[in-house]
């Protein structure tokens, strides 16, 4: 029991980034109607810049930070703006420009950044060392950072979604885009802000994970895609809250899997995975829709 | 309207007419336009490099594996991001029996579709409980156990550092290929899957599948067991999708783990829906954009070699671009070139003879 906990302690970074993704894939989904398998890839674009600034300015990671998100920001901005909006209305029309987004930041990273892999920094190190329910633990100063930033992060969007008059235009959009685009609400600035934003959040848990892993590269945040898809599933695409409880619930059971066996714990974590959305196809916060003929 | 009848039965008479007028035609000349460009690689000093070669090669294996997801996709209404993980699961299998056995390529095909079909009947029961984007998380995650699978140490596949030593494969007991000669053993391959495909198209399968599609539970009312045809459906895939991998390790001589990804899976449901879903010509077209364009066309012009990944955005931009402006992709844009030609020549025909009567 014991070191179940402690792997899931030691894995608290990837839960941070797994429930950054998970909110902006969600958010993606639920406005624009199309799984964004872009998010990744933008995101490491994000943390390259975030790399590049500290390594070519000197700047503090703090700024770099900033500047990272915000190009993110404004990656996904122009993505919905000139690209996704004029896609057809198929679903699979629009998982193929994001596709298509994926292989073309791909050739840019190395042209804009160069080819040599950067480092990126922990912006807090040392550790802290606790005692719960008389077990010791250990925990990295910057993943309790992680997960904070995160924790306030999410409820930050979950608080406007529910609190806020951008909010209510987002839940609209969600619900039925012409309904809402009839009653006034400017359903093309809501997808292109949740785009930008979800970006921004991808950006966010990229730069978070770098920051423990301290690699930058194309391929750092392909296993982190595939759960966060695979928790968006999980947790159910009805509502918002139900694909971040999945991403949360993921490294428990990754954590459970690694005592068992180190080399098959993916493929425990994947078997498991398939027979929850076996036995509940919807996710295990969504409801079952049935459909008329 | 009389002249019209006429006209048919002089066609149908016409021996020219009647054989282009065979489905067939069109990748009858296809295929020999292949084996010249093969034989002038084989036979002549530099007409066509090793590179073209290699590119059509590779462009016909994933033409294979694009035309299962195209009857996935098109026909049965189902989609599948596991085309990695079973291609791979197809060439680990063919390069095993190569490898260690040596039997005749034909036997290679055998175990690999039998292995594809019980892949396929787990995958087609999964399939009826979930649907959409559900059903294509969930093929990625089997795929990904799939591709775990791969990379731990084993001597099935050799672990994360990949399967090597697949000698060429033997034909008939007796005569033994080489790279050269395994360019046609591919060909061949393909030419019988389009024939396989043309006809489950024509056949009431098709047609049941195709109803399925566009409607479960009107096709269940009219008597068509869902179970059995997106069992099928699925069946059909991973056969296609083994039996490319199983060419793949046949002509590569090796696999890495590390060459099934999602992004290839992406890859190949790009190139079925860039040619457009469902047509045969389509998907030709699509794998080549996809996968040959690069080696084949871009890397001889002057400009992509000297900026390498300008090829790769290239690529990207026109996938971009095709979706947004052809939905009904490549071989919707060929038919609107088709039907222009021929506005053109009946102006002309107007233009030169004047109104017909």
């Amino acid at each position: 029991m014991q070191s179940i906990i402690q792997i899931f302690f030691s894995n608290l970074y990837l839960v941070a980034a797994m429930a950054l993704t998970t909110m902006g894939i969600a958010l993606t989904f639920k406005t624009a109607r199309s799984v964004n398998f872009a998010q990744a890839i933008t995101a490491t674009a994000g943390v390259y810049t975030a790399a590049a600034v500290v390594a070519k300015t000197g700047a503090s990671p703090w700024i770099a930070l900033f500047i990272g998100i915000g190009v993110c920001f404004l990656i996904g901005l122009f993505f919905d703006a000139v690209i996704i909006r004029h896609t057809s209305s198929t679903a699979v029309g629009r998982i193929m420009v994001t596709l298509g987004l994926i292989i073309i930041v791909t050739a840019l990273i190395p042209i804009v950044f160069g080819m040599i892999p950067y480092e990126y920094f922990r912006y807090f190190s040392g550790n802290v060392d606790f005692t719960l329910f008389g077990m010791a633990f250990t925990v990295t100063k910057n993943s309790l950072f992680s997960i904070s930033v995160a924790a306030v992060v999410i409820g930050g969007i979950f608080s406007a979604l529910y609190f806020t008059k951008w909010g209510l235009g987002i839940r609209a959009t969600a619900s039925n885009k012409n309904v809402a685009a009839m009653m006034g609400i400017n359903t093309h600035r809501m997808t292109a802000l949740s785009w930008a934003i979800s970006s921004a959040c991808g950006g966010l848990g990229a730069i978070l994970y770098a920051s423990q892993t301290s690699i930058v590269d194309v391929g750092m945040l392909g296993s982190v895609q595939i759960s966060s898809l695979l928790s968006f599933v999980l947790g159910g695409d009805l509502t918002f809250y139900g694909p971040v409880i999945g991403s949360v619930i993921i490294p428990i059971i990754r954590s459970g899997a690694a005592l068992i066996s180190g080399v098959w714990s993916p493929v425990i974590l994947y078997v498991i995975i398939l027979l929850v959305i076996l036995v509940r196809p919807q996710g295990l916060f969504g409801k079952s829709a049935r459909k008329k003929v | 309207m009389k002249n019209y009848y006429k006209d048919l039965r002089d066609k149908a008479a016409n021996p020219i007419i009647k054989y282009t007028r065979n489905p067939l035609f069109g990748y009858v000349i296809l295929a020999l336009v292949l084996v010249v460009i093969q034989l002038l690689f084989m036979f002549t000093d530099g007409i066509i490099s090793l590179t073209i070669s290699k590119a059509i090669v590779q462009t016909m294996i994933y033409t294979i594996v694009c035309l299962g997801l195209s009857i996935l996709i098109g026909r049965a209404g189902l989609t599948s991001l596991g085309t990695a993980g079973f291609m791979g699961l197809g060439a680990y299998i063919a390069g095993n029996i190569l490898k260690f056995a040596n039997l005749p390529f034909i036997f290679v095909v055998i175990g690999t579709a039998a292995a594809a079909v019980i892949l396929g009947v787990v995958v087609g029961f999964i399939s009826l409980r979930v649907q959409g984007r559900a059903l294509l998380i969930i093929t990625l995650a089997l795929s990904e156990i799939l591709i775990e699978l791969f990379k731990t140490p084993n001597e099935f596949t050799g672990g994360a550092s990949g399967f090597t030593g697949v000698p060429f494969p033997k034909l008939m007991m007796f005569i033994q290929l080489n790279r050269e000669t395994t360019y046609f053993l591919v060909l061949v391959a393909l030419f019988i899957m389009i024939v396989l495909t043309l006809n489950i198209i024509k056949s009431p399968t098709g047609r049941a599948m195709l109803t399925m599609a566009s409607s479960p539970p009107a096709a269940q009312a009219m008597g068509i067991n869902l179970l059995k045809y997106r069992i099928l459906a699925f069946v059909i895939a991973t056969v296609y999708a083994m039996i490319g991998g199983a060419l793949y390790v046949a002509y590569v001589q090796g696999a890495s783990p590390y060459s099934w990804t999602l992004l290839l899976s992406l890859n190949v449901l790009v190139a079925v829906v860039l040619g457009g879903v469902g047509s045969i010509p389509g998907v030709i077209m699509g794998s080549f954009v996809i996968f040959g364009l690069d080696l084949a066309v871009l890397k001889n012009i002057a400009f992509f070699q000297k900026y390498t990944s300008a090829s790769v955005i290239f690529s990207g931009l026109l996938i971009i671009i095709i979706i947004i402006k052809y939905p009904g992709g490549l071989a919707r844009l060929l038919r609107d070139i088709n039907v222009g030609v021929k506005k053109l020549y009946v102006k002309w025909r107007v233009y030169r003879y004047g109104q017909e009567a």
